[in-house]
């Protein structure tokens, strides 16, 4: 058995049986989430938001559990928010098209007139800058194919523009800040909420602290706290303990290999010396 | 996902995490699936995709304008012949030109003119208490403002980088090991949870050992 082999066995070990365990530890709320909640919450009925579905599978395990909290805030019937989802890359809409309609139907919201899921269109910033006056310069039909003209929901959506909030569904940087340079700009009253993955985030990060982005959920945790405002159980509540442990481990991982090579160089320095 | 898909997904799982152990026949099919299944998805989507905004409503709705993208967006297969493989400069210049542009114009006002006006930050800030006023550095902003200056220095390539730009330098590029420390943090994170959500499908949904 080779170190690496210890390594993964001791993680594997640790994580499964806390995921049986499930010990229940307590985390804080930061306040780039409590801000995507409140941005939300603080929405007039009625209105119109358009939801980004930018990310790949691969990175399911924190974009949806993220999505789970996020999109039932949005689709609660009292909040009468109606849903327009739009995709830069091609692997989110079809996970979009599962969660919108299975929430959409728990919630008894109507697909095509309270939500629609226009899916993906090539061209990345091109494409929303194409949008911004009217969905039909990049979107001819939505995702399952029925034409624009026959969803009443886009009977009142003109463009991006006329959008008060665009909440991006994220698995790289790329997705909120388009919407910074191409959205944004053009209209500063609009809200830009980011709904990321951790490995994201750090670039994210200066454009939330000057303000352009008006809030965001990072990674399992950041689900998590959603579901914790949201007082719903789920998998980001559930994940918390082997993501902290996990974590305690790779830094002990980290602080025992750096002391080793120390000692590694150490001995070798002595024998050279010697 | 029903009972198939599930032990389908399941033991795709077990194959790929195997690499875990050493390479072997299993992982490689598992890595030959998705390599196959992504391509597969993306030539489907971005069939339906010129087929839904650009053929259909040229032919059915009269948008005879389209035939201007199609057409430039053909070109591209012009690469498979010798003769014309020329042509592929003219959509490609299309592509970066108007991609550039685009890109160019959104990023100088958000990621530049809104980023450097996000570091012009006040160094002094007051606080106000019962007990009277108080006036005092505030720390959070004076890393900000030296971490942009002195990391922006590092990448200053046209001056040799000794005296007080080499000591600036110096300062920036410890901020750069910070920052990469910060991103492989969140890494570590985020496959922290890639690993979570994985078990919990296997002991979840797979064997139901989990409720």
């Amino acid at each position: 058995m080779q170190p690496q082999h210890i390594i993964f066995l001791t993680l594997g070990t640790v994580m499964l049986a806390l995921l049986i365990w499930a010990p229940g530890m307590e985390y804080t709320i930061e306040e780039s989430t409590l801000s995507f909640y409140r941005a939300i919450d603080e929405l007039p009925a009625g209105s119109l938001v358009l939801v980004g579905a930018d990310f790949d599978v691969e990175n399911r395990a924190e974009i949806l559990p993220q999505m789970e909290a996020v999109l039932r805030h949005l689709m609660e019937p009292d909040r009468d928010l109606r849903i327009i989802s739009i995709s830069m890359w091609d692997q989110g809409p079809m996970v979009m098209d599962v969660f919108l309609r299975r929430i959409g139907d728990e919630l008894g919201r109507t697909y095509g007139t309270d939500y629609v899921n226009l899916g993906y269109a090539p061209g990345v910033h091109t494409m929303i800058r194409l949008i911004s006056h009217d969905f039909r310069g990049a979107f001819a039909r939505d995702f399952s194919g029925t034409p624009l003209d026959e969803l009443p929901i886009m009977a009142e959506a003109g463009g991006i523009l006329d959008i008060p909030m665009i909440v991006d569904f994220a698995d790289r940087e790329s997705g909120p800040i388009i919407y910074l340079e191409q959205v944004k700009t053009q209209n500063p009253q609009i809200k830009v909420l980011a709904s990321i993955n951790a490995a994201s985030f750090p670039p994210l990060e200066p454009y939330l602290q000057s303000g352009q982005v008006d809030g965001a959920v990072v990674g399992l945790k950041g689900a998590a706290e959603y579901e914790e405002l949201m007082g719903m159980e789920g998998l980001g509540k559930r994940g918390m303990d082997t993501q902290s442990v996990g974590q305690v481990l790779i830094m002990a991982l980290i602080i025992a290999g750096n002391v080793a090579a120390l000692i590694i160089a150490r001995r070798k320095k002595g024998r050279v010396a010697g | 996902m029903t009972l198939v898909g599930v032990w389908i997904a399941a033991l795709l799982t077990l194959a790929i995490g195997s690499l875990l152990w050493k390479q072997n026949p299993a992982f490689r099919l598992a890595e030959h699936i998705l390599i196959g299944f992504t391509a597969g998805h993306l030539v489907v989507i971005n069939y339906y995709n010129v087929v839904n905004t650009g053929i259909k409503p040229l032919l059915y709705d009269g948008r005879l304008l389209n035939i201007v993208p199609i057409i430039i967006g053909a070109l591209f297969y012009m690469r498979f012949s010798k003769r014309f493989a020329w042509l592929t400069r003219i959509p490609l210049s299309f592509f970066f030109g108007i991609s550039g542009a685009v890109g160019i114009i959104g990023a100088l006002d958000a990621s530049i003119r809104q980023q450097v006006a996000a570091t012009v930050l006040p160094l002094i800030t007051s606080y106000s208490s019962p007990w009277g006023s108080f006036t005092f550095l505030d720390v959070n902003n004076a890393i900000i403002i030296a971490g942009t200056i002195c990391t922006l220095t590092y990448f200053f390539m046209t001056k040799r980088h000794t005296g007080i730009i080499g000591g600036t330098a110096r300062v920036g590029r410890y901020f750069i090991m910070i920052t990469l420390g910060a991103r492989f943090g969140a890494v570590v994170m985020s496959r922290m949870s890639l690993l979570y959500e994985r078990l919990y499908f296997l002991l979840h949904d797979w064997l139901h050992i989990l409720k």
